[in-house]
């Protein structure tokens, strides 16, 4: 079986996307603690819902990506 | 409202450990156990009641009394009932608690030949004034069942008799030493409901109210069913609502300054004299309005005083308080926010504009106003009546309480009657 190699470039960039969906989710959620008035303790109990947001988020972004990259690669061909 | 009984020392004790003491210190019966000097009895001196009327009133104050009597060192001295049954299964309640009272059918008896401390009078209640009057010509302090007369006269009478003989006169308003509303009342006054608007309180049941005839034989209608003639009572406005306009004068602390009424005989047209169905609003110098009703058709709502203020209401009767602030939204905000995503993006839009909201009642469940509720109010009652007797005297605040609820219960019985909104007339105020 050949082995999948991902190069390094790429799981850089798959880190930095997963590190700015939590950090949207975040303050999504520091964003509804102010707008609700509910507790700042909030910030540390509701990690599993930021956590949930943030993977919600990351696989918005692959699916986004990926459409970005067939779309280029459709419209380079065509060229 | 008469629950298990707990012994006073067990009550405080909970009471101490649910941190209410300090809250409490101000009321009437805690007042009645505290260290002035026994200007009345000393405490090593033998109480002595007599009860006078020993129907179903009568006979649960006395298995009361028991509960608390050997601790207390209270005795029944005697008894006193027109009606043989009556008086029997009251004796046989003192002799299965090791008493052996004298047994009077002439309440003047009791004041003659017993010369009791004190009686507690659980009389029909047109039989109440007579009673209480001579009993305080003779120097005996007086229990009285609520409420205080059948007439207005009758019950300024009792007050004056009161005044002049300088003995005590509790009137059976068990709820002024119920601890939910001792502490409810407490914070009322402190400002928490904020200001009050309105009270609403209702008393319903769904029964014929009647009681039993012996051998079904109608001789005996009146005296038993006293309660449904108009000559001996009020019927649903003598017989529960004086209690609850006690409550809302109590709450409001002060009188009301008018009442108007309706009222009807609806549902059980058997004969009887009084409504079976009753409405009145009283109004208060502030404004404030207590609106009250009761029926013996329907019991859904059962029992309630609603004290409603513009930060929150209380509900004696069931031991609940309530906030105005919407304490449902309790979510953290960011499930309050996926929620109201989902909302936007699944609720049908609304056909009658944005504005169209209904106004249901707010679904919060409140919170116990003490969470100790297992007792008897008047088993507290009757525990501070005998301290009452041993210092030689009564809180004057709690007979007025007594009085100005008859009066008012009174006077709304009138505007039912006449179909006008009444004012206390000038010899009735105290
Ligand atoms: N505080 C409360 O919660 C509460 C509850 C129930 C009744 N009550 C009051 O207690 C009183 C009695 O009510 P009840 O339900 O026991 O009625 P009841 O009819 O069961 O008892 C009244 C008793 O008084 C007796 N009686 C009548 N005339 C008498 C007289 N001249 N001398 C001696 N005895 C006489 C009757 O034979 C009867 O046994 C009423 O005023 C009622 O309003 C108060």
């Amino acid at each position: 079986m050949k082995d999948i190699v991902i190069p390094a470039a790429r799981i850089k960039k798959e880190i930095a996307a997963v590190l700015i969906s939590l950090i949207i989710a975040f303050l999504i959620n520091v964003y509804s603690i102010i707008k609700y008035q509910t507790s700042w303790v909030e910030l540390f109990s509701q990690i599993g819902y930021v956590v949930f947001i943030a993977i919600i988020i990351y696989i918005i972004s692959v699916v986004l990506r990926a459409l970005i990259y067939i779309a280029k690669k459709v419209f380079v061909k065509k060229l | 409202m008469n629950k298990i009984y707990q012994s006073r020392r067990d009550f405080l004790r909970n009471l101490a450990i649910t941190g209410s003491v300090a809250t409490l210190a101000a009321s009437p019966w805690l007042g009645a156990f505290s260290n002035t000097p026994f200007k009345g009895k000393g405490p090593n001196d033998k109480v002595r009641l007599s009860v006078i009327g020993t129907g179903i009133r009568g006979r649960q104050l006395l298995r009361l009394l028991f509960t608390f009597a050997s601790e207390a060192n209270v005795t029944v001295s005697s008894l006193c009932d027109n009606f043989a049954p009556h008086l029997e299964e009251a004796l046989e309640i003192c002799h299965l608690n090791g008493v052996k009272p004298k047994t009077y059918t002439d309440y003047r008896d009791v004041i003659e030949k017993d010369k009791p401390d004190a009686v507690l009078i659980a009389t029909p209640l047109h039989e109440h004034a007579r009673a209480t009057i001579d009993c305080f010509s003779a120097g005996i302090h007086v229990f009285c069942e609520k409420s205080m007369a059948r007439t207005l006269d009758d019950t300024r009478a009792m007050y004056d008799a009161h005044i002049a003989s300088n003995r005590i006169l509790v009137v059976g308003h068990q709820r002024l030493f119920n601890p939910v509303y001792l502490e409810g009342m407490q914070r009322i006054h402190n400002g928490e409901l904020g200001t009050i608007g309105q009270i609403r309180a209702y008393w319903h049941r769904n029964n014929d109210w009647r009681r039993p005839l012996p051998n079904n034989d109608m001789k005996f209608e009146r005296q038993i069913n006293w309660r449904l003639y108009k000559e001996y009572s009020a019927g649903l406005l003598t017989e529960l609502m004086s209690h609850q306009i006690q409550v809302a004068n109590w709450a409001l602390q002060q009188s009301p300054v008018s009442v108007m009424g309706t009222a009807s005989i609806r549902f059980w047209r058997d004969g009887r004299e009084v409504h079976d169905n009753v409405a009145l609003i009283y109004s208060y110098a502030d404004g404030t309005k207590c609106i009250y009703d009761s029926m013996i058709s329907n019991k859904k709502y059962g029992l309630e005083e609603q004290i409603m203020g513009h930060l929150g209401t209380i509900e004696f009767e069931t031991n609940r308080q309530y906030s105005e602030k919407d304490e449902s939204i309790k979510a953290p905000g960011i499930q309050q926010m996926i929620s109201d995503i989902e909302n936007k993006v699944f609720d049908k839009l609304p056909i009658g504009g944005a504005s169209w909201v209904p106004e249901i009642a707010v679904g919060d469940q409140g919170k116990k106003i003490i969470e100790n509720d297992q007792f008897s109010d008047t088993a507290l009652q009757l525990e501070a009546l005998v301290n009452f007797i041993r210092k030689g005297s009564a809180p004057e605040k709690l007979t007025k309480e007594g009085y100005n609820a008859s009066i008012w219960t009174l006077l709304g019985e009138n505007a039912i009657d006449t179909g006008q909104e009444l004012k206390m007339p000038e010899k009735y105020i105290i």
